[in-house]
């Protein structure tokens, strides 16, 4: 084996323990590197199959065209596969919801467009023969039809002919207007299918389609004039435009789609905003890793050569040349590597591994689909090559200048065993008040810390970085909480669903409300028809806080002309059924009157960021002045000035209030944040207060449940089942839920990332404390023997801890406040907030900075304690 | 025949304020087989003169020629390959590798050269050191005595022109100190190599051929005392 491979080995076995370091500071780099490699990978991978949940497994498909050319493309060898659909034609719904969707569009699939296409069955089987139909969910819905499985239903099927021109599913329905004849449905045939099934609303049925899509199968005959719809997937993705641009040219195209979700997951279509974002966060976590990794990596080969300066000194001078010399560093880095980076990237993947199947549900969960995956891990062999490559270069880089410093170190500083030639005296001079301070031992540590800068500074840098990153991560994951928890703080309820009563005349408000309080699992519901508009409070009225904090943006003078100041503030109407507001007056106690009031600010006090509550009325407020839309019917007529408008558009009215209240019954405490004052009213008085203004459209549910999943789900199907618009419910509490799972997720990255990049700096500190005096034992073992004690030697030692710790914290603290209020503008930029410290990370990062530092100086002495005080200044094979 | 030829060597330490001449202007020639001893006061400039020798440091002006060519005319690369094939160096802290083993230590040299060891010359050398049996041992267990005997052995074994010791005797006891010398008067005798020792102990320099005496970085004496 080649001498200074020997050598190297030898070496870095006799330093077992900087050496372990140094490999461990290898894992961690190489496991992170693979961590993030391996997300991305398995990002991609979740969002290609959610993609394909959604929209399919194809690239590019053609409208229209004949059964020639599904043949065509079979036999193409650039596809890979193709699903067809026979367009079978068109029935007419007896009832449609929406005038501009009147069909029933039949067709027939494929063997392959059940399972290539989004088909995704709610009840029953897919259809195996031509006379099985499944129809889709939102046909029953806006269908106006009644359909189950198991009905044999007749249709007449036909084709959409326009000014002799057959229309396909990508026209929309055109109506007839002003005396011009719209589009013509002409029957061709008569069917009969058995619906055994019905599935999910499909992706590649447009919102504005003209049919709703039941799917059959295609029956194989090849009839004149029928049409297909083929979807096929390329080997190769990128190749899909050109491929779709040479059929855009060939006779009887007419039209064609991109499946641009898989496309741009696949890394292929022109909208790559997906990668773009992807990559550069990528690069940017890639980058801190390296830099974290080459600093603890470099300071490891730098003390390396260090120690072997007598060693490399000495083979130098017996003749090897410097690209010899070069190699021994090299070796060494090649061994830690070697055993280093299998070891990292296994365990980056293993905890990947675990942090996705911890985290994965809940990641999940925030993508707004309902999916039938989680995201998990997926690697792929270009993942860890990714990984290797950049550990490797990491390595690299960090051992080339202790490499080429190694190089210089001349024979004679071998030869000679003391490198300080170099000390400069105004290098180590020290200041008096340091010796009458600390005394000699504080006088020494402080001149050691001097002379020897550059490695006390890797040293220092190590540290400031770990407290940048540990307080900065910590600040970020608390503005981010705060954010994200504030705004529904105060919700009693769980579900809120709202819908017009122009729009829905079947039933009454209250009849909905009955229908929906029958649901299972409801443990608290209330309905009520809310308005808002200003209300105009005197200034008397206003108690003084208010006026202090709010004074100048709530409203100045107005228009009333009076002496005193009249505020302007939003206010909130609630009008509740009549048993709502007489159950309210017997349970808090209260007077029966026309109206109560609650007016709060509520919000995180700027000054003191604690959730502040200010309460705008006082007690003695009797009555409240209201401006809200009049009920017009006519037109609004041209040419007014703007108060004439004003007087037109709005009514005021004058509520007289019963009290101004803490709290109102379940769900009516109004609009949470900001500024607003709540009026509850009951129905009974709509005719004396609110004649002529526009009251009692919006009527809002809410209802509160145990699991308030299951109770979403039931109130939309109950909701489906009259044709009330489902799509206005709101699960309030899944909202709050999606934000925890927000939060819990970006605090395990964040925190991982930091613990893993503060490893590195602690083993950082410790490879150059250690090695710092290991080199200095000949000194130590000097002042041994003029005569200080073990005493006052733990005294120097504590000094220099002391010196580390300081100066870290010195520049680290003010760099991560700084820090923190970066954090702080961009987060106010989105919602206000006041800006605070993280005391406790800070408390935190001090801890722990003099915990390793400390820790480290003890572990390192406690080796020198034993030395024997001649062997030691005779330095012989120590 | 000269193997060595010194031409008005200077060498200075320092800059600015505190500059230290070691060599001023010093020349002399060597001839094959000589044993020359050194010697001269504190910093009169011998161990410099002995590692500008032994091409471990440059001077500031001022040739050497070892066997008719400029050592110093050379880039590094050939400078490292002239000091492991060369000369052979021995001081006064042993200076072994103290992870390699005693076989290893004194093969050094031609391990460096990544060629094959002749084991007769090995086994041989290890005979005339005394070392035998000590093969495997790493330095730290050894006594001074061996330790040096392991340094001539890695100094003699690619038998260089030159063998260049500085005070390789100054950390042993009387009887090593004998030992040693010996050793090194048998290899000049035998191999006739060319042998330059500095010595503050005038025994040993009154086994030498030669003695050139230093002082402030001169010659202050250059005699002949054996022919």
């Amino acid at each position: 084996m080649n001498v200074f491979l020997n050598v190297t080995l030898k070496t870095l076995s006799r330093n077992k323990t900087r050496t372990l370091v140094t490999i461990i500071g290898i894992i961690l780099s190489a496991a992170m590197l693979t961590a993030v490699t391996s997300f991305v990978t398995s990002l991609r991978c979740f969002m290609t199959d959610v993609a394909i949940y959604e929209n399919g497994d194809w690239h590019g498909g053609l409208y229209s065209v004949g059964s020639g050319k599904i043949r065509e493309l079979e036999s193409n060898p650039e596809v890979l596969h193709v699903a067809a659909c026979e367009n079978i034609g068109y029935s007419a719904l007896s009832n449609p919801k929406y005038g501009s969707s009147p069909y029933i569009f039949v067709i027939g699939a494929d063997s392959s467009f059940n399972s290539i296409m989004p088909v995704h069955i709610t009840k029953g089987r897919l259809p195996e023969t031509a006379d099985e139909i499944i129809l889709p969910v939102h046909l029953v819905k806006n269908g106006g039809t009644e359909f189950s499985v198991g009905d044999r239903i007749t249709l007449d099927i036909g084709v959409r002919m326009y000014e002799n021109t057959i229309l396909n599913q990508q026209t929309a329905f055109i109506a007839g207007e002003d005396g011009k004849a719209g589009e013509e449905l002409v029957i061709k045939e008569t069917r009969t299918y058995t619906v055994v099934g019905f599935y999910e609303r499909p992706s590649f049925e447009s919102f504005t389609s003209p049919g709703y899509t039941a799917i059959t199968v295609m029956d194989g005959t090849v009839q004149e004039g029928r049409t297909y719809d083929v979807y096929f997937k390329l080997k190769k993705p990128s190749a899909i435009y050109s491929f779709i641009r040479e059929e855009q040219q060939k006779e009887g195209y007419a039209g064609s789609t991109y499946n641009d979700d898989l496309l741009m997951y696949s890394g292929v279509s022109k909208y790559l905003g997906f990668y773009t974002v992807l990559y550069s966060l990528t690069a940017i976590l890639v980058l801190l890793i390296m830099a974290g990794s080459v600093s603890l990596i470099y300071n490891a080969f730098s003390i390396s050569v260090s120690e072997r300066t007598k060693q490399i000194g000495l083979l130098s001078s017996v003749g090897a040349t410097h690209r010899q010399i070069r190699k021994c560093i090299l070796y060494e880095a090649m061994f830690v590597s070697v055993i280093g980076i299998p070891l990292g990237i296994l365990s980056g993947l293993a905890g990947i591994g675990v942090t996705l199947s911890i985290v994965g549900q809940r990641l999940t969960s925030l993508y707004s689909g309902d999916v039938p995956y989680s995201l998990s891990l997926h690697v792929n062999i270009w993942t860890i090559i990714a990984a290797v490559l950049l550990a490797v270069v990491t390595v690299l880089v960090s051992a080339w200048i202790p490499a080429r410093r190694a190089t210089r170190i001349t024979a004679m500083e071998a030869i000679r065993q003391t490198k300080d030639i170099n000390v400069k005296a105004k290098d180590v001079r020290t200041s008096k008040l340091t010796y009458r301070l600390f005394g000699l031992e504080g006088m020494l540590a402080r001149k050691h810390f001097r002379r020897n800068r550059k490695r006390y500074r890797t040293t220092v840098v190590s540290l400031f970085m770990s407290i940048v990153l540990f307080i900065s991560a910590s600040s970020f994951c608390s503005y981010l909480k705060d954010s994200v928890t504030d705004v529904l703080k105060t919700r009693d309820y769980d579900i809120r669903w709202v819908y017009n009563t122009r729009a829905y005349t079947e039933m009454t408000p209250r009849q909905v409300y009955e229908m929906l309080a029958q649901t299972d699992g409801i443990t608290d519901s209330v309905y009520a028809y809310v308005e808002i508009g200003n209300a105009y409070v005197e200034g008397e009225d206003i108690r003084d806080e208010f006026k202090e904090r709010f004074g100048g943006s709530a409203g100045g003078s107005e228009d009333s002309g009076a002496d005193n100041d009249v505020y302007e503030i939003p206010a909130s109407v609630f009008i509740v059924p009549d048993e709502v507001f007489d159950g309210y007056v017997s349970s808090a106690g209260l007077k029966n009157a026309d109206a109560f009031v609650m007016a709060y600010v509520e919000g995180i006090d700027a000054v003191t960021n604690k959730y502040k509550k200010i309460k705008i009325l006082r007690e003695t407020a009797s009555a409240l002045d209201l401006k809200m839309l009049r009920s017009i019917e006519a037109p609004i007529p041209e040419g007014l000035s703007e108060e004439e408008l004003d007087a037109l558009i709005y009514k005021k009215t004058t509520i007289d209030i019963g009290a101004v209240v803490d709290s109102l019954p379940f769900a009516i405490n109004g609009y949470n944040f900001g500024c607003n004052i709540t009026v509850m009213v009951p129905e009974r008085c709509v005719p004396r207060y609110f004649a002529g203004i526009e009251v009692m459209n919006d009527v809002y549910y809410y209802f509160k449940g145990k699991d308030h999943n299951a109770l979403a789900d039931k109130l939309r199907d109950a909701l489906d089942k009259h044709g009330l618009p489902s799509e206005n419910l709101f699960d309030a509490a899944d909202y709050e839920e999606t934000n925890r799972n927000m939060i819990f997720i970006i605090n395990v990255f964040a925190y991982g990332f930091i613990v893993l990049i503060s490893l590195i700096a602690a083993a950082n500190v410790f490879n150059t404390i250690s090695t710092g005096i290991n080199l200095r034992r000949r000194e130590f073992a000097m002042l041994k023997s003029v005569g200080m004690t073990q005493k006052g030697f733990h005294k120097m030692m504590n000094y220099e801890c002391l010196m580390y710790g300081t100066k870290s914290l010195l520049w680290g603290l003010p760099a991560a406040i700084g820090i923190t209020f970066l954090i702080y503008r961009s987060v106010n930029s989105g919602y206000e907030t006041g800006f605070y410290i993280p005391w406790v990370s800070i408390v935190v990062a001090i801890f722990s900075v003099f915990a390793v530092v400390f820790a480290t100086m003890l572990y390192s002495t406690s080796k020198l304690k034993n030395d024997n005080i001649i062997d030691a200044l005779r330095n012989e094979n120590l | 025949m000269d193997i060595l030829r010194i031409e008005n060597l200077t060498k200075i330490y320092g800059t600015g304020d505190n500059t230290v001449k070691a060599l001023d202007n010093v020349s002399f020639t060597v001839k094959k087989g000589e044993f020359i001893a050194i010697v001269g006061p504190s910093g009169s400039g011998k161990s410099t003169l002995l590692h500008i020798l032994g091409g471990v440091d440059k001077p500031t002006s001022g040739k050497v020629y070892m066997d008719g060519q400029d050592i110093y005319a050379q880039n590094d690369e050939q400078l490292a390959i002239f000091r492991r094939r060369q000369v052979g160096l021995i001081y006064q802290f042993y200076n072994l590798i103290p992870v390699l083993d005693v076989r290893e230590n004194i093969t050094l040299p031609v391990l460096m050269d990544g060629k094959k060891v002749n084991e007769e010359r090995l086994d041989e050398l290890i005979t005339f050191l005394g070392l035998k049996g000590r093969e495997k041992h790493l330095p730290n267990q050894l006594s001074g005595g061996q330790q040096q005997r392991v340094s001539i052995g890695r100094a003699l074994m690619n038998a260089p022109a030159v063998v260049l010791a500085d005070e390789p005797t100054g950390n042993l006891d009387s009887r090593n100190s004998r030992e040693i010398v010996e050793l090194l008067k048998m290899s000049n005798k035998k191999y006739n190599q060319t042998l330059i020792i500095i010595t503050h102990d005038e025994n040993i320099a009154l086994q030498a051929d030669r003695i050139i005496a230093l002082e402030d970085g001169r010659i202050i004496r250059d005699e002949v005392i054996r022919k």
